[in-house]
């Protein structure tokens, strides 16, 4: 750092962190690390709050097979694990006439587009999550389907162009080739579950399972042992409070229904994803804590190592507050270059780890720009900084020039 | 012109050293000799503010330094004095033309770049203007002290035994070069020495004996 040939503060900071430069770049890597690793997790915390709360809008119960309550939410609401099995459609349809039920969403799927679900549903599934149709319309027939935007850019789909499903959930060979579907429309990608989904009627999803070929012996068993055409899941939202009470008791008390509520599973897996948050959290908080004792340490050793300096500045005519502000000038700046280095690392730790999401279950997290959060750790990180430098600063600014000058 | 009265100085209000009358003229140049103990440093910190007097009165261009405020005093002896050290004390990451030009920025005075380049050029450093302090000879560091001493072209230069550590050839630079740069800019000029080597280059000596 060479401000101008001239001597100034900037100049004498930079000739002092220059003279030793490892302390300098190590007190900046612990700074930066600590913002970056708080900023990761408080960011990606939130934003998988975010889509969480965003995908769960408005759908108080689910009711799938008997299984994991757990699995049931993310099989069916995030779409990011197996359903835990299918409903008869004659129970749903006697719960959904239910008249605590305000709206009640079929799902029945068990078969993929590349990766992506192929969801038999209603209109009702893309009106509730506020989807758009950007391109062509919605389905209206058996084997049309509408696709999210992210599915869509990603397989650069267009209207009219047909697609084929491939059983199972996630990508394989075994695709039912002689059963086309046709892209009749896309959806405008808004953050929501509906961008990586394939959608179509529920009634696809029966035709296309309907005639198994003949040496399809998975799916000819399949037929045999599910007689009746069934649904994965029921998304219901209730009509009043009085629901919450009565509604799950009935659909477990049923024969092959099971409940589960999205709220409290979200809450128990937000618990349990938290405990892991919190330990990276307080990994962060305490290497900000260790970075502001290694900065107060080296600076500590700076200030003795420079006594001589600091002395012959002051009997030169430097004020004491100059010399007081100098070393708070040297851990101001290393605090400012090791939390903008920070926030730097945490978008690219977001941005890695949202690809990564992205990558394994097809979540898409769009990651922030600096805001608010960076100027609260920023501002913690100056203010570690002062603190640190504080004593260092005091010690410099009460130097004894004659006892200093007199032991050289 | 430096004028020193009945004045005694020392530490927690034991003198160290004590002066009765002593007068060095503007433009002159003083030695004070003694012996290891006898308060020679303590008499050059008496005089630049460092310390203050126990008793007594010093005067430099008529001003009594016992009337200028503590939170000024910094001030004036970065404008007044240069001060040349046994030690060679330069701050090392710096260059040597900007160790002299810290001389102007620690007093708050205006950074002349030619003013400087004159001075490395009247002590022989004009090649050295860009080299680390660190990568210097000892006898070459002095003469930058010297230089940044002179920066300020002050009313007096305090030297403190500034030919201890160096050999015979750069002794007789150092004392030519402060002699006559400081004759030269019209500065007094106070040097404390036990060394005899030095003696007859100075206008006016004063003896020191150890206070018992």
């Amino acid at each position: 750092m060479n401000c101008n040939h001239q001597i100034s503060l900037c100049r004498l900071l930079g000739a002092n962190i220059s003279y030793k430069p490892l302390s300098a770049v190590f007190n900046i890597l612990l700074l930066s690390v600590g913002a970056a690793v708080i900023l990761t997790i408080l960011h990606l915390n939130s934003l998988i709050d975010s889509r969480f709360s965003r995908d769960l809008q408005g759908i108080d119960l689910v009711v799938s097979g008997k299984g994991s309550p757990l699995q049931m939410i993310l099989a069916n609401v995030f779409h990011l694990d197996s359903p835990t099995g299918n409903i008869p459609i004659s129970e749903a349809r006697e719960l959904e006439k239910n008249p605590l039920i305000k709206l009640s969403i079929p799902l029945a799927y068990g078969d993929n587009y590349n990766g992506h679900r192929i969801v038999g549903t209603t209109p009702d599934y893309i009106t509730h999550y506020k989807g758009k149709i950007f391109q062509g319309r919605i389905f209206s027939s058996p084997m049309e389907v509408v696709i999210g935007g992210d599915v869509a850019q990603k397989f650069h789909l267009k209207i009219g162009e047909e697609i084929v499903g491939a059983h199972g959930l996630v990508n394989s060979d075994d695709r039912h080739t002689d059963q086309p579907y046709i892209v009749v429309g896309i959806i405008e990608s808004n953050g929501s579950v509906l961008d990586r989904l394939v959608l179509t009627p529920v009634e696809s999803v029966w035709h296309v399972h309907e005639h198994p070929d003949e040496d399809d012996s998975e799916e000819t068993a399949y037929k045999q042992t599910h007689p009746e055409e069934e649904l994965t899941a029921l998304l219901i939202s209730y009509k009043s409070p009085l629901a919450a009470a009565q509604l799950p008791r009935l659909v477990n008390n049923s024969g092959s229904m099971q409940a589960a509520s999205p709220a409290f599973e979200v809450a128990r897996l937000t618990k349990l994803m938290g405990t892991g948050q919190d330990i990276l959290s307080a990994f962060g908080y305490l290497l900000l804590a260790f970075s502001g004792l290694s900065l107060f340490i080296a600076l500590y050793n700076a200030v003795q190592d420079r006594e001589y300096d600091i002395a012959l500045m002051r009997v030169m005519g430097l004020s004491k507050s100059k010399i007081f502000g100098l070393i708070l000038s040297e851990t101001l700046f290393l605090g400012v270059v090791g939390a903008v280095i920070g926030v730097f690392l945490s978008q690219l730790f977001i941005r890695l780890t949202a690809g990564w999401i992205y990558v394994e279950k097809g979540l898409v997290l769009s990651a922030p720009l600096p805001g608010i959060l960076e100027i609260y750790v920023v501002s913690a990180i100056l203010l570690i900084s002062l603190v640190a430098g504080l004593i260092p600063a005091l010690m410099a600014r009460q130097t004894d020039i004659v006892k200093t000058l007199a032991r050289m | 012109m430096i004028e020193i009265k009945d004045m005694e100085a020392g530490y927690n209000t034991i003198p160290k050293v004590r002066i009765k009358n002593l007068v060095v003229e503007k433009g002159t140049s003083c030695l004070i000799r003694g012996e290891s103990g006898s308060g020679k440093t303590t008499l050059l910190n008496a005089i630049s503010g460092l310390i203050k007097p126990i008793k007594g009165q010093i005067q430099i261009n008529q001003t009594d330094l016992s009337t200028i405020r503590d939170e000024k005093l910094d001030q004036w002896r970065g404008e007044k004095i240069g001060f040349v050290f046994q030690t060679l004390h330069l701050v090392k990451p710096l260059t040597v033309m900007e160790n002299i030009l810290l001389g102007a920025y620690a007093a708050g005075k205006p950074q002349s770049k030619e003013w400087a380049e004159h001075l490395l050029e009247e002590t022989g450093l004009k090649d050295f203007g860009n080299k680390r302090a660190h990568g210097i000879s000892q006898g070459q560091a002095q003469r930058v002290a010297i230089a940044r001493a002179l920066m300020n072209k002050p009313a007096l230069i305090l030297a403190d035994e500034p030919t201890s550590s160096l050999d015979n050839k750069s002794t007789e630079q150092v004392v030519t070069l402060l002699t006559s740069l400081s004759k030269e800019y019209g500065s007094t000029l106070i040097v404390t020495s036990h060394d005899n080597r030095i003696t007859a280059s100075f206008d006016q000596l004063l003896e020191l004996g150890v206070i018992a």
